[in-house]
């Protein structure tokens, strides 16, 4: 089980079913929300002025694309910009309902994205990442 | 007493001068004004003698001599004196520079330039005067006219540079340079830009003055403009190399002998005539000489220094001796040049080969002395009072005389022995032993001929056995050959002989046994019987005889009974028949002389008759029997009484028109050459084909003197030939080109059409029955015969002349080797202007761009369609570079194109943009060819400003849609993602909800079909968003796929339905098991088709699929899926099979979108896809993919 993780998308009503998701896939111990990737970026900015034993960083971030005043393009440079040396370890997996294809092979290429999951995030797919080879290590059980 | 002062006004004039006159002259004219005066005169004018001259004119005047001080104060009346050459410079008040030169300028130009100006106004030719160290040139007012220069004005020599041709600037400067420098003569000949920018050739001379360190200080010429010269001079070597060949056809060739250098220059007709290489024979006096017959060499020599010394015309017939040995007759004129002394400088002249007609004519020269001989001989043998051996020895000497080197003479047989009879030209020592002799077989070529009564004819006495017993005395004597010939009488019995010898071996020839024959006749009959002289003239069957064997008819005209008697050539020669033997009446010899002579001939025998003439002489036709006109040359022999009235004429009519038609023939050939060389002159040097046709159709005309011709000229393939000039003698024969005439023609039709399928000359000489189209033209043009000619190359009419006259065409001209020559060999003539004037049309026509440029970056020839597009004129196209024309954002790319060209490269479809008359900016698209040996660029280009504009707009509008497009895609990209983004929290939540917790069994129910339609709401729009995607990409990636491992990842992916529905799958991918296809889609296509099979299986049966590969004919591959299940009408369904949203089973699952997407994603990969069915007995699809 991963210890803390972030879902990123500006409906309520996603976030509020991937958090009983998760729960119900025993996926996290906590879900964090935020609204937007600004709202995310601050949270960072916000743990990272904390003590290091203070921090409350997640190990992965669900991540919408379509999103305003951030949209997830945005979030994805500025944490590589200005995080990742910090938390390196970060990993995230789009969680989009996106048409795009291009931006399936877009993400795909960012360095920080594991996987691409086209919404609704499922039982089954989350089964599925619990074995994905960056995941793992956080399900040996 | 003298005060050095600063005078307030100076006044310096100065002279240059060699002598004192001039200074003399100078200060009458201006000392008296000045109050100083400087003065350079040449250091060996008399001091002493200036100074008095000075003081004469001007007494208050002293006089400095100033050498070599540059500078001195100025005292007021004295003239300072200076050498020439010396550098004087007086400086004071206005710090004046003085130059010796300076001072011959101002003389020059102040003084003598009205003179000047005089002398040149009248000139033709420019008058130019330089001042090399001050660069100051002065013009005639001729170069106003010409260039744009200000005449009578000092300008720098650089002016009149800027005007030379760039190609003959560095000549023309080597030149001056080489004069100024080394004293060579200055004499170029260079193009100039005149006025107008037109370049032109001028001859430019001039010399200059040095000062005595060898600088020149003045340089001084002429101007004459030579260009219509140099034009002239680039068509006479034209016509020079015309005059060849005239010159070789007529065998003239032209000399020229340089008395001075003893050089001979020779035409190439000259050696062709003395059969030299011209590189094997150096041509001198001496050398020439060598080559003239041994025998005439002194002869010319004599000749031509007698020519030189009387300042007379040199004419000379001699022999020459050609290498190969032949000798050669040759005519020679000549005409000789003298210096002032009067001393010969060189002659000119022609050289003829003659040997041909020099043959014949001595052939006809010598039969007319022979015949003239024989006329003598008779009319002496005929007076009364002659007596025979002055006859016969008159006749032999005379004999004699005409066969140079042979002796005649006569042996009289008495008995079996011979006596000499007329031998006084044999040596006596010869005539001993004959003198006796018996006859007999073996007795010499006369004791033989005697006894055998037959011509005995020894080439060499020294080895013919019948000379044995004689040769000796004969050798001594210096006899080599005899031919000997038995006089008979009547009788025929035998009684002398007739002998010639020779100093050499010899045989006679056709043409002497001939004469021999014919004197050995005369002999006969003066011999025989000087008795019977009354009879022997008046009845004569003897004398019947000798005219047998001649030629000619011998008459006898009996003045006073007016009768006249023939000898048997009249009846042998002109077939007449004599109808009294003894007179008949002389109007029948007059019946058939030709009406054209008739009044000549009796006129001028009457006259002659009348008059005191003893001999008559006549040539005209006569008609013989058959009707055929025959040459004749008459001649009679009067015989008067004693009051000089005339009696009796005898004399001879000699056929000639061999001789005659030999000379007309001649003169006829020479004029058939003539003409010839007149048409190949005339199409060579016309460029428009036109204008040659016309001269050349006259001449033609002239030659058959027919009224009408016409030239017709074969079109471009050679299929038909059309018409192009005529030449009309008389305005009747003009009707023929009427209104409806042919302008072209087929083979077959009419005369040319005839003409020109059988490739021959076509003479229809009664055009009123003949196929003549224009046959109603002709007659009322009063023509009645046509003539084709066709003008051949390589046996293909290139041309044809049609020609029409009143009567049929003269046979001989329609078959003389000129009309011979037009139908062969004028063809290559024509076609070398024919292909000449195509591409002429094709370069003035084509709608493109057609130009040829020059090394110096310029065009050299453009086409009207370059003109007429860009509005520039030729000239102002041919005059600035070809990169000056070029838009300035083109230049540098243009440039380096250019320069790839002047490398070798061919361009093609180079574009840049060039500036138009008016400004604007034209779009050509550039093809060019260099030919690097020529120097020159073959270019193409047209004009693709509009293809240039739509490819633009093109471009712009495919940017726009592509804009438009992608906006609209991103649309619908958004709008899904809208759509879906709360369909997929309606899916998250029927996954998290838990049905069993739902008490109320109605909301349970409800919950149900709200999760089933959002499901298949999710479903469709899946569809949509797959369809979308397929359209969008047309440029998929494909590689190479399995299809068993495809199969085995979709198979797994629904098992589950697989199990359920109990489906059986059999698969064989045996045949082909790969396929170069996208990924995605092939999964797709599998997943729909195993599902559709599923889907629409019999109720009730469990679905069975067959799915296997397999190879075409032509190798394409193939992947079929076949079922068992419901298939469909297909005459009902037809090709809506895979259209969007065609649903043909009324099923839960149906959206009618599977078989769409299928079909999409095949056939946007190039493939096909086929199918076959049967309600209720199952499908079978057949994917063809793309080879």
């Amino acid at each position: 089980m991963i210890a803390k993780i972030m879902c990123v998308d500006d409906d309520p009503m996603t976030l509020m079913l991937n958090k009983l998701t998760l729960k119900k896939c025993n996926f996290c111990q906590d879900a964090l929300t935020a609204e937007n990737g600004k709202i995310a970026i601050e949270y960072f900015e916000q743990q990272l002025n904390l003590p290091l034993e203070k921090r409350e960083l997640p190990d992965l971030i669900f991540l919408d694309l379509n999103m305003p005043e951030m949209n997830g393009w945005e979030f994805l440079n500025a944490y590589l910009k200005e995080y990742m040396a910090v938390q390196p370890e970060l990993k995230v997996v789009i969680l989009s309902s996106t048409v795009d294809p291009d931006d399936r092979e877009r993400a795909i290429k960012n360095p920080l994205v594991i996987d691409f999951i086209s919404k609704p995030l499922t039982i089954r797919r989350l089964d599925e990442l619990k074995k994905h080879q960056a995941l793992s290590q956080y399900f040996l059980d | 007493m003298t005060k050095k002062t600063t005078p307030s006004k100076v006044s310096i004039l100065g002279i240059y001068s060699e002598g004192l006159e001039p200074v003399q002259d100078f200060l009458e004219n201006y000392a008296g004004s000045m109050e100083n005066l400087a003065l350079v005169v040449a250091h060996y004018i008399d001091h002493g003698l200036l100074k008095k001259t000075l003081t004469q004119i001007k007494p208050l005047t002293t006089m400095q001599i100033v050498e070599g001080v540059d500078q001195m104060e100025l005292l007021p009346n004295t003239i300072y004196v200076a050498p020439i050459g010396q550098k004087v410079s007086i400086t004071k008040t206005n710090r004046l520079f003085f130059h010796s030169t300076l001072f011959k300028i101002q003389e020059e130009l102040n003084k003598s330039q009205e003179r000047f100006d005089l002398a040149v106004r009248g000139s033709s030719d420019g008058i130019w005067d330089w001042f090399p160290q001050l660069d100051k040139a002065y013009f005639s007012p001729y170069f106003s006219g010409l260039f744009e220069i200000e005449s009578n004005q000092t300008v720098g020599m650089s002016t009149m540079v800027d005007h030379i041709h760039p190609d003959d600037l560095a000549g023309t400067q080597a030149a001056l340079e080489a004069h100024l420098r080394h004293k060579r003569p200055y004499r170029v000949e260079t193009r100039l830009r005149t006025k107008g920018n037109v370049y032109r050739w001028f001859f430019v001379s001039g010399q200059a003055i040095w000062d005595e360190h060898g600088a020149p200080i003045r340089m001084a010429g002429s101007f004459t403009d030579i260009h219509d010269r140099k034009i002239f001079e680039k068509q006479l070597i034209r016509t020079e190399r015309n005059l060849k060949v005239a010159q070789r056809l007529a065998l003239i060739g032209d000399w020229e002998m340089n008395l001075l250098e003893d050089k001979l220059m020779w035409s190439d007709e000259v050696f062709h005539i003395f059969g030299l290489e011209p590189q094997e024979f150096e041509a001198n006096f001496q050398a020439c000489m060598s080559h003239i017959h041994p025998d005439d060499q002194d002869y010319v020599r004599d000749t031509y220094f007698t020519s030189l010394n009387e300042r007379s015309a040199y004419h000379i017939f001699h022999r020459i001796v050609t290498k190969d040995g032949t000798i050669k007759q040759v005519e020679c004129h000549g005409e000789s040049f003298y210096d002032e002394a009067g001393n010969p400088t060189y002659s000119i002249g022609t050289v003829q080969d003659i040997t041909q007609l020099k043959d014949i004519e001595n052939a006809l020269k010598h039969n007319l002395r022979i015949q003239q001989l024989e006329q003598e001989v008779l009319k002496r043998n005929a007076q009364k009072e002659s007596k025979l051996e002055d006859t016969v020895n008159f006749y032999l000497k005379e004999l004699e005389a005409i066969y140079k080197g042979m002796t005649c003479s006569i042996l009289k047989l008495k008995g079996d022995r011979l006596y000499n009879w007329f031998s006084s030209s044999i040596p006596e020592d010869f005539t001993k032993v004959v003198e006796g002799m018996k006859i007999g077989p073996n007795e010499g070529s006369c004791g033989t001929a005697a006894y055998l009564n037959q011509k005995i004819i020894v080439a060499d006495i020294a080895t013919n056995e019948l000379w044995v017993n004689f040769k000796t005395e004969a050798l001594k004597v210096g006899l080599k050959s005899c031919w000997s010939y038995p006089i008979v009488n009547s009788n025929n019995i035998v009684i002398g002989t007739f002998a010639m010898y020779y100093n050499e071996i010899k045989c006679p020839t056709k043409d002497e046994e001939n004469a021999i024959e014919r004197a050995k006749n005369i002999l006969q009959i003066i011999i025989e019987n000087k008795a019977f002289e009354q009879e022997l003239i008046v009845t004569n069957e003897r004398y019947q005889y000798v005219t047998k064997v001649t030629s000619d008819a011998i008459w006898d005209w009996d003045l006073v009974n007016q009768k006249v008697t023939w000898s048997e050539a009249f009846l042998i020669k002109f077939g007449y028949e004599i109808k009294h033997k003894d007179q008949e009446l002389i109007e029948r010899w007059a019946s058939h002389i030709h009406p054209e002579d008739y009044e000549n001939v009796t006129t001028s025998f009457k006259n002659t008759i009348t008059g005191k003439g003893t001999e008559w002489h006549a040539a005209y036709r006569f008609q013989k029997a058959d009707g055929e006109y025959i040459y004749m040359r008459d001649k009679g022999n009067i015989i008067r009484n004693q009051e000089g009235k005339a009696i009796r004429v005898v004399g001879a009519m000699f056929d000639v028109t061999h001789e005659v038609k030999e000379t007309l023939e001649r003169q006829k050939s020479e004029k058939e050459k003539e003409i010839w060389y007149t048409i190949l002159n005339a199409i060579n040097s016309n460029d428009v084909l036109e204008k040659g046709f016309q001269i050349i159709i006259k001449q033609l005309c002239d030659f058959f003197e027919c009224l009408y011709g016409e030239v017709w000229l074969a079109n471009i393939d050679n299929t038909c030939l059309l018409y192009r000039v005529n030449h009309t003698i008389t305005e009747r024969a003009a009707l023929m080109r009427g209104e409806k005439s042919y302008t072209y023609i087929k083979e077959n039709q009419g005369l040319a059409g005839a003409t020109m399928f059988e490739k021959k000359i076509i003479h229809w000489p009664d055009l009123q029955n003949s196929e003549l189209i224009r046959k109603d033209y002709a007659l009322l043009a009063g023509l009645n015969a046509g003539l084709g000619i066709p003008v051949l190359y390589n046996n293909t009419i290139i041309a044809q002349f049609t020609f029409f006259a009143e009567k049929p065409f003269d046979n001989e001209k329609i078959s003389s080797s000129l009309i011979e020559n037009i139908t062969q060999q004028f063809g290559a003539y024509v076609q070398k202007h024919k292909i000449d004037n195509e591409l002429t049309q094709y370069f003035n026509l084509s709608p493109v761009f057609l130009c040829i440029s020059g090394a110096d970056g310029r065009l050299k020839k453009v086409n009207p369609y370059l003109m007429k597009k860009t509005g520039y004129s030729e000239k102002e196209l041919l005059e600035r570079k070809i990169i000056d024309f070029v838009h300035p954002d083109d230049y540098e790319e243009t440039y380096n194109e250019i320069g790839r060209i002047y490398q070798g490269f061919p361009t093609r479809q180079f574009e840049n943009r060039m500036i138009t008359k008016s400004g604007e900016a034209m779009w050509f698209e550039w093809s060019a060819l260099p030919i690097i040996e020529e120097g020159l660029t073959y270019a193409i280009a047209t004009d693709i400003t509009e293809k240039k504009k739509t490819r633009e707009e093109r471009k712009i509008l495919i940017e726009e849609l592509t804009k438009s497009n992608k906006e609209l895609k991103q649309f619908s990209y958004i709008t899904s993602h809208n759509l879906r983004s709360p369909l997929t929290n309606m899916v998250g939540v029927f996954e998290l909800l838990d049905f069993s917790n739902i008490q109320d069994e109605e909301t349970s129910m409800l919950l149900e079909i709200l999760k089933n339609s959002t499901h298949n709401l999710n479903e469709v729009l899946n569809d949509l968003i797959s369809l979308l995607i397929i359209k969008e990409n047309s440029n998929l990636s494909t590689s190479n796929m399995s299809f068993s491992s495809t199969f085995g990842a979709v198979k797994k992916s629904i098992n589950l339905l697989i199990e359920q529905s109990q489906t059986q799958i059999q698969t064989d991918f045996l045949a082909i098991d790969q396929v170069n296809f996208n990924h995605g889609y092939l999964e797709s296509i599998f997943l729909n088709m195993i599902t559709n099979s599923i889907k629409y299986a019999i109720p009730g049966e469990a679905p069975c699929i067959q799915i296997y590969s397999q190879k075409t004919e032509n190798g394409a591959t193939q992947l079929v899926f076949e079922d068992k299940g419901l298939g469909f009408d297909l005459e009902k369904v037809g090709d809506r099979v895979f259209g969007l949203f065609q649903k043909f089973h009324q099923h839960k699952d149906s959206r009618g979108i599977g078989l769409y997407l299928v079909h999409s994603q095949i056939t946007s990969l190039g493939g096909t896809i086929k199918v076959q069915s049967e309600v209720n007995h199952g499908t079978k699809f057949t994917i063809t993919f793309k080879g």
